[in-house]
């Protein structure tokens, strides 16, 4: 949020700006955790956000003189707009929201006699498990949901704060950018960058302590602020899991499928920070100790705004972390924040939800053999959340698939109206229903222990079946005991799932429901052809026999979408070329709207100009699809549940569409030309002149690349309807353009074939 | 741009379909074309024996070269496929040649065939080009006809010397540029009218130098609007002329015309075999 006031005075100022503070507090209604719903962006609308890169750089032109030369200013203001500004509109920024309102009103405690320095400010929050703070040159802020569920008091958050603002108040950035400048030539440079880089973190820490002390906060949070950054690579907090969580009496489950041992946490304070930006903690502590003892009275302020308040805020990143996991497939994260936040939220539908979406997630990528992308590595174990996914890599595909099932029929149970559940569901079914290790009717109607029972009585000679024992308990004709096949029955313990949804097997509704879903997709499946996996030989022979039958795998009877913020990227020799990117954009935007109308087709566009038009809403909106996008990135060709179902239905009520089309356009020049090619044909001589007028003409002329990628996602179901990948080997002129999207929406607008 | 990366990671993993069914420029499959060759004849040149003579202002012959030969050629055309098209090719190129370099004439007084050695003004060519010609592009995004494309053609030229008032003179100044015949003097260009007369004249315009040309082109179209393009490009071509007068001199008065004509067939021979390589700019409109 922008303060934008001319103060008559330092005195009128501080009270305006607490005055701000309060009333932007006072704005946002409370969130009620079991009713959670994602943070959104608030309020009116910044410059940061409508203006373009191109408006910045004028606007800030000449102002840099001061520390560079007039080319390097120009370098630097297109480095940090281009930058930051991708980062404003990444759909993970949002502002005047209840921790960017928190975080701005901490701020103001640091800066309440310094109301000019924090009018230059902007506080916004990116929705990002790391735990990280940064200031920029422009005066913004950035504060990460990750650094704020990790805090443990408000004074930590000041002293973070505190921090960034030296950096700001101290140039750091620009001071960087002309030090690179002057060193690049040096030997051994990235260790002197890192050197001088240290040197700001020193000068901040220390800076930071000034403000910081200033506003009363306590000492004692001090050093802790470290520990908060040193173990940051951790969940939020430190609980162990108990077996009982996922060992029910609906769904035993072996011991031997729980890790025996703990697993320590193997962080150091002095580690090797040679090439690091950042001193070890261990320096930074020592610093900031030495530092203190400049001060005397300190205050006790450990929170100004209420503890309660802070809980509240770090509670709402804390269930924001459980989304950015889900959308970054880290499955195996969200369901140990899941577990954590149940125990004071039992309650909360979001949670529900969440963990719903995370063991789907998790059954997709099982399916796909790709789970070991959804949890940490086993050499990464460390602390109570290494316990979980030890137990989750035990699993196989089967046991997996039945804990998915067994967790998201639960929750369907206890929220049976819920469209994301039944949703989750249904895709969870769809799932293990396409997978050839899941068989349904290998499943028991009796629980683990009724069914051990059973095998006891029907083998007289067969010993019980010692659930009880771990694995490395039993001997060999213990186990062989436990496997052993009597009559039509087979009982073996690790096959534990396979008496985990006995109640759920007695549930004909599901049964139906199973059987139903089952032969839907097993017929999809026979038609159904993917693409990605097939060699490209026989993609080729594919599409060609497509063509020849008619067939247009585009088809999808498109007659409205929704067109997200369409891109081009313009590499040119020295990266991107902003400018001439900029151009062909324009050009990108003409040939939608044309060939739309053209072709009778509705489109409706969510992009940088609609912020201007519509403000926050258009921003919410388009943040809401932009994280769609993300999800199904990171999902890698899983078919995603989308996670902001209710704001997608309402962007799909609003504008009349499901269909969202996200294009972009990336050009670079590369003719390719070999030089084993040309020298070879130079020590064959005669074949040179084909070299200098077939060749190597052919190369230049063709070497121009426009990668033009566009996606069709369904914001009902999350699903990518269509995909257009294309090397267009001409520069993105309009009508190159024009003629491609053309073809494409054409393809789409056709009905497909029966 | 991180979007782009988004997009490519997305793509990367899902279903590519590259593209649909509908071929064509805006779904526009027919077009035309004229266009403009222009090419420097430096092998010409460099390989011709004989010197090129031009005219000044005032008919005096001066050392030349063969100057920038140009023409012009349309064509009408049809998108096969989306990377494929056809078209056919109608056009003239034009070009100099050097001129006869000997003349004969009959001297009646003893001496059967006189040769006069002679300056003679580059003689001017054309050639009618009629050409189908197959377009295509080994990328399969080309959206023809926009886009580069590869150009292969097989046709036929028919060759003529483009009728002028060729200047030419002795180069020996013992003529000079006036023959005593009978113990009359005469312009030599006069003379050799009168002596040889092909349709009234020593050159035979009407003479027809028949061949083949093959054809390999690389063409780049850039569109201007949703119907127009302009295209440049090469072409590199291989023209054999397969007709003409053969060397075949005796010593029958036809001979004069003979030999005068084996010069220039000769001279158009190689004049069209080393014409290998042309620029090309032009126009192309889609409908």
């Amino acid at each position: 949020m922008k303060l934008t006031f001319i103060p008559p005075s330092k005195t009128v100022q501080s009270i305006l700006v607490f005055i701000l503070s309060t009333v932007s507090f006072s704005l946002n209604a409370q969130q009620d955790f079991n009713h959670f719903q994602t943070l959104v962006a608030q309020g009116t609308i910044s410059d940061d956000f409508t203006k373009t890169t191109n408006e910045k750089i004028l606007e800030d032109k000449g102002t840099r003189t001061g520390d560079l030369s007039t080319t390097q200013e120009h370098v630097f203001l297109e480095g940090i707009h281009q930058n930051i500004d991708q980062l404003l509109h990444s759909g993970s920024v949002i502002y005047g929201d209840e921790i960017s309102v928190y975080v701005q009103a901490v701020a103001a405690n640091l800066l309440k006699d310094e109301p000019e320095l924090l009018a230059q400010l902007r506080f916004y929050t990116i929705k990002s498990n790391e735990t990280n703070a940064l200031s920029t040159d422009q005066g913004i802020i950035f504060v990460t949901t990750g650094l704020i569920s990790q805090l443990t008091s408000e004074a930590q958050l000041a002293y973070v704060l505190s921090h960034e603002i030296a950096h700001y108040t101290e140039k750091h950035v620009i001071e960087t950018f002309d030090w690179k400048n002057q060193n690049k030539y040096q030997q051994n440079r990235i260790e002197k960058l890192s050197a001088h880089t240290k040197e700001h973190e020193f000068e901040a820490d220390k800076l930071a302590l000034k403000r910081y002390h200033a506003a009363g906060y306590s000492d004692q949070e001090i050093i802790s602020t470290f520990d908060v950054l040193m173990y940051s690579y951790l969940p939020f907090d430190e609980v162990e899991l108990p077996k009982s969580y996922y060992s029910t009496d609906k769904m035993y489950i072996p011991e031997s499928f729980f890790a025996t041992k703990k697993y320590p946490v193997k962080a150091e304070e002095d580690y090797d920070d040679d090439r690091s930006s950042h001193p070890n903690i261990k320096k930074r502590k020592d610093a900031a100790l030495e530092a203190l003892s400049n001060y005397s009275d300190w205050g006790k302020v450990v929170n100004s705004l209420g503890e309660s308040k802070f809980v509240y805020i770090r509670n709402l990143a804390r269930f924001e972390s459980l989304r950015t996991d889900i959308i970054d497939a880290n499955f195996g994260q969200a369901l140990y924040s899941i577990f954590l936040l149940e125990r004071e939220f039992p309650q909360s539908i979001y949670i529900k939800r969440m963990k719903a979406q995370a063991w789907l997630g998790l059954t997709q990528f099982k399916a796909e053999n790709m789970e070991s992308k959804t949890m940490p590595g086993v050499s990464d174990y460390e602390g109570e959340s290494a316990a979980l996914y030890y137990f989750l890599k035990k699993l196989n595909d089967n046991a997996v698939f039945t804990l998915a099932i067994r967790n998201v029929y639960d929750l369907q149970k206890q929220l049976p109206e819920d469209e994301v559940i039944t949703g989750v569901m249904e895709r969870l079914l769809e799932t293990v229903a396409a997978n050839d290790q899941f068989n349904i009717s290998k499943y028991s109607k009796k629980n683990f222990h009724e069914s051990a029972e059973l095998v006891k009585m029907k083998a007289d000679t067969l010993q019980k079946a010692d659930t009880l024992k771990t694995e490395e308990q039993k001997s060999k004709y213990d186990k062989i005991k436990t496997k052993k096949t009597v009559g039509v029955d087979s009982f073996d313990s690790t096959k534990f799932y396979f008496y985990g949804l006995s109640d759920v097997m007695l549930d004909s509704a599901f049964i139906l429901k199973f059987n139903e879903i089952s032969k839907r997709v097993k017929a999809e499946n026979e038609e159904k052809i993917v693409w990605s996996k097939l060699p490209a030989k026989e993609r080729y022979e594919l599409e060609k026999a497509n063509r020849k039958e008619g067939i247009n795998p585009l088809a999808m009877n498109l007659d409205k979408y929704i067109l997200v913020q369409p891109s081009v990227t313009y590499y040119g020799r020295r990266g991107i070329n902003r400018e001439q990117s900029a151009k062909y954009l324009e050009g990108l935007y003409t040939v939608m709207e044309e060939t739309s109308s053209e072709l009778g087709i509705d489109q409706t566009t969510i992009d940088h100009q609609s912020l201007t038009n519509h403000g926050t809403i258009a921003f919410n909106e388009r943040n809401t699809l932009y994280s769609m996008l993300e999800q199904t990135a990171h999902y890698e060709g899983v078919e995603i549940y989308p996670i902001d179902h209710d704001a997608l239905k309402e962007i799909e009520e609003h504008y009349g569409t499901s269909n969202i089309l996200f294009t972009a356009v990336e050009h670079y020049y590369d003719p390719e030309i070999s030089g084993t090619f040309v020298l070879g044909s130079m020590v064959l001589f005669p074949t040179l002149p084909f070299t200098l007028f077939g060749y190597i003409p052919v190369k230049l002329l063709n070497g121009h690349h426009s990668e033009i990628t566009v996606l069709v996602l369904n914001a009902t179901n999350g699903k990518l309807s269509k995909s257009s990948q294309t090397d267009m080997r001409n520069k993105p002129l309009k009508h190159y353009l024009g003629a491609h999207y053309y073809q494409v929406l054409g393809s789409l607008q056709q009905a497909p074939k029966q | 741009m991180r979007q782009s990366f988004i997009f490519l990671c997305i793509a990367l993993f899902s279903t590519v379909s590259v593209l649909g069914q509908t071929s064509g420029f805006y779904g526009k499959k027919l077009f035309v074309e004229l266009n403009g060759t222009g090419s420097l004849p430096l092998i010409n040149n460099w390989k011709h024996f004989y010197d090129y003579y031009e005219k000044t202002g005032t008919n005096n012959l001066i050392n030349g070269k063969d100057a920038v030969n140009g023409g012009f050629y349309g064509g009408i055309g049809i998108a096969m496929k989306q990377n494929v098209a056809l078209s056919f090719t109608a056009g003239f190129s034009y070009f100099n040649t050097v001129g006869p370099h000997t003349l004969y004439f009959y001297d009646p007084n003893g001496n059967d065939f006189d040769p006069i050695s002679v300056n003679h003004e580059n003689l001017k060519i054309r050639s009618l080009t009629l050409m189908p010609v197959l377009h295509f592009s080994t990328n399969k995004s080309t959206i023809l006809p926009a886009g580069f494309t590869h150009e292969i053609g097989f046709g036929v030229v028919r060759t003529k010397v483009v009728k002028s008032d060729y200047v030419f003179e002795g180069s020996d100044s013992y003529y000079g540029d006036q023959i005593n015949y009978n113990g009359n003097y005469y312009d030599m260009h006069d003379f050799m009218d009168s002596v040889v007369s092909v349709n009234g004249d020593y050159i035979d315009y009407s003479q027809v130098y028949k061949g083949f040309t093959l054809m390999y082109g690389l063409k780049m179209r850039t569109p201007i609007s949703k119907q127009l393009m302009i295209n440049y490009g090469f072409r590199y071509t291989l023209n054999v002329v397969t007709s003409g007068q053969k060397f075949g001199f005796n010593s029958t008065p036809n001979s004069y015309e003979t030999a005068l004509n084996y010069q220039i067939s000769d001279a158009i021979r190689s004049t069209r075999v080393l014409s290998v390589c042309s620029l090309q700019l032009g126009l192309t409109y889609v409908f």
